[in-house]
């Protein structure tokens, strides 16, 4: 194996890792979002208009580092060649 | 009542991202990075997507019809991420710099969402005063 191949070999490697690891994140703070959510939707639905802004705020926020890990992914898959 | 007042800040949101969205993109026309500006409306498209998708999540799941729609905004979350390869993709086909604008169109909304938050903190207060 020469060094170019095992660059791509390693890349790829390294993508699929980047995105694995990477989703845990975003899917833990999603559902912990949307199940604390719900929960206190049901506990105070009189206060429902702030409770589901911080919910759009807070799903937006954790979303994004699921965004950077695909990016890098994408790099390392696409940016090699 | 309560649709309007979310929908009030969601669109709020949007206004302001789009405000910033324009200027940057006419910076990046001025300096004659057109790549750039590209790339940063079409991240900013994708992001106002995906900022779409979760406000109907969350309106779905405050409106207790989330059976009703399950599949269809499961559909939505799978097409923005494909959506979102594509462009990503894509744009690094083409240009570097259309990347780096993509990514930087596609993470705005959060920044304007962090600008909000800490610096205008009208939702906060609204919320701690309550």
């Amino acid at each position: 194996m020469d060094t170019a191949e095992f660059i791509k070999v390693v890349s790829f490697i390294g993508a699929g890792v980047c995105m694995g690891f990477g989703a845990i994140g975003p899917a833990l703070g999603t559902g912990l979002t949307g199940a604390e959510g719900a929960r206190a939707l049901a506990d105070r639905p009189n206060m429902n208009i702030q409770i589901m802004k911080t919910m759009l705020i807070a799903m937006a926020i954790t979303s994004s580092t699921g965004i950077y890990s695909l990016v890098i992914a994408i790099l390392l898959l696409f940016g090699i060649s | 009542m309560i649709k309007d007042d979310f929908a009030k800040f969601r669109l709020n949101i949007l206004a302001k991202s789009l405000i910033v969205g324009a200027i940057v993109i006419i910076a990046g026309l001025l300096l004659k990075q057109r790549l750039f500006s590209l790339g940063y409306l079409i991240g900013l498209l994708v992001s106002i997507s995906h900022f779409s998708n979760i406000y109907s999540s969350i309106r779905a799941l405050s409106s207790q019809q989330i059976k009703k729609i399950k599949l269809y905004l499961s559909l939505r979350y799978i097409l923005f991420y494909f959506a979102l390869a594509f462009v990503l993709i894509a744009s690094l086909r083409k240009d570097i710099s259309m990347f780096i604008g993509t990514i930087t169109g596609f993470l705005s909304i959060k920044f304007v969402i962090y600008a909000d938050s800490f610096v205008g903190k009208k939702w906060t207060q609204q919320s701690l005063s309550k």
